[in-house]
């Protein structure tokens, strides 16, 4: 499985070549465009898991805030194409994973994975949930690409030491680092007045990505302007 | 006439320079600026030659375009009195325009996607059957024909693929098909997959033409961003 990443970076598209019989799995309506011998399933688990078993990967997905079904789609007989893209505007990034390594990230920056990476949500912690980002973010681990996108451009940090980051524009990062939710500035004032609230202080080293863009920043900025919602 | 489109992907902008004479029909409230000697007509789009029925027919064309498929009702014909005159067009949303020819074969535009035509292109309303009208964009088409050029805009990156055979469309990202494709509404996958699976009904193109895509989706975007609206 290969992906290439077209119109970067404001409107990516990933396009994702497949070989006879591979499957890549994709977040619910991500889909774009497809060869016609590409067939599409729709499920909660995977194909020999019970009920049951289904039934709990689908709310696992769904506690981390994504959708409870996922599509799979699968080149029939021969090599087959796939695009994918995000609901909003911004940047794809294509990390492998192996299985030395895992992955974390935001929640609404997944966009579809190969069959061996598996996908757990990931418990934040109590403040994150007040940083305004999910409370759950997910882990992904295992063998093959994971792709995930995100709001504005993707800058790539490489951490060394420490790091902070605002809540709204973290996108993903390795596990070499840790995080905890702290208050910007040295104290109450910078924390009220600073415009920035919660913030990501990282510690390690690995790679982190962060988004230009901040999806609750755009939301009230535009919210304010538009008329009221009729009820 | 010289048609240029600067600005691209993100926010396309298209310069036309006309000569003495020359002209060029744009939706109404695309114009962003324009030189002093130019004649400014207010039209029903895809007036022909000109006569009562050719009229009617653009009057009809015109309503249908207003109250069913949410565009407008007149089009402005620019026409210039000297040389080297200039209009700038753009559309309302973010995203790429692109200028096409028509003079091998006509091109289907989503009515959303026309931005304008040299005006010896007749644009004809068509009807794309019951079953886009769930498919989130609109039910209708602009037939563009003749010889001549057509100006389309889309969502995010227009990405172009000449088909040769067979190939699946997700229905919110259909720009604009060359009129030797056929296409057919769809399924994806099984009856699960259609109610569970989030990508709704698709479009089945073949033949052998050009199909253009956009990369994003704006039904899609406005199910992101309500959310995370304030109130």
């Amino acid at each position: 499985m290969k992906f290439d990443i077209q119109y970067r970076p404001a409107f990516a598209l990933a396009i994702a070549k497949l070989d006879a019989g591979e499957t890549v799995i994709a977040e619910a309506g991500a889909l774009v465009s497809m060869d016609s011998h590409v067939t599409m399933e729709t499920s909660a688990g995977k194909k020999d898991d019970s009920l049951m078993g289904s039934l709990f990967k689908g709310l696992k997905r769904m506690v981390a805030g994504e959708s409870f079904f996922q599509n799979r789609f699968t080149a029939k007989g021969q090599a087959g194409e796939v695009t994918f893209a995000p609901t909003h505007a911004g940047d794809i990034e294509v990390y492998t994973l192996e299985s030395s390594k895992t992955l974390y990230l935001q929640s609404s920056s997944y966009v579809c994975s190969g069959e061996d990476v598996k996908i757990d949500p990931k418990w934040g912690g109590a403040k994150s949930f007040f940083g305004g980002e999910g409370l759950v973010m997910l882990k992904a681990t295992g063998s093959g690409p994971i792709v995930f996108n995100s709001f504005g451009g993707i800058k790539l940090v490489e951490v060394d030491g420490k790091f902070t980051v605002d809540t709204g524009h973290i996108v993903a990062f390795e596990d070499g680092i840790q995080f905890k939710v702290g208050k910007f500035g040295g104290g109450w004032w910078s924390f009220l007045l600073g415009g920035e609230g919660l913030v990501c202080n990282f510690t390690g080293k690995g790679k982190l990505w962060v988004q230009t863009r901040n999806p609750q920043a755009f939301g009230q900025l535009i919210g304010q302007k538009l008329p009221p919602r009729q009820a | 006439m010289k048609i240029d489109v600067e600005s691209r992907p993100s926010y396309g902008l298209a310069v036309v320079t006309l000569d003495k004479g020359e002209a060029i029909v744009a939706e109404s409230g695309s114009m962003v600026a324009m030189s002093d000697k130019l004649l400014v007509e207010t039209q029903f789009n895809g007036v022909g030659a000109g006569g009562l029925v050719d009229w009617l027919q653009a009057a009809f064309v015109g309503l249908v375009r207003k109250f069913l498929a949410g565009e407008t009702l007149f089009v402005n014909k620019f026409k210039a009195k000297e040389d080297g005159q200039q209009v700038l067009l753009a559309p309302s949303l973010v995203g790429d325009v692109v200028v096409e020819s028509t003079r091998d074969a006509p091109i289907t535009v989503q009515a959303t996607s026309y931005l304008g035509s040299t005006p010896n292109i007749k644009v004809d309303l068509i009807w794309g059957g019951f079953s886009m009208l769930f498919g989130g964009e609109g039910a209708f088409f602009l037939r563009c024909k003749g010889d001549g050029d057509v100006l389309i805009n889309a969502y995010g990156a227009i990405e172009k693929r000449q088909i040769d055979g067979k190939y699946v469309v997700d229905s919110g990202h259909v720009v604009a098909f060359e009129g030797k494709l056929k296409y057919k509404v769809k399924r994806v996958g099984g009856w699960k997959s259609t109610f569970l699976s989030g990508e709704g009904l698709v479009l089945e193109f073949e033949g052998t033409g050009t199909l253009w895509l956009q990369t994003r989706n704006l039904g899609a975007f406005l199910g992101w961003i309500t959310p995370l609206l304030p109130g």
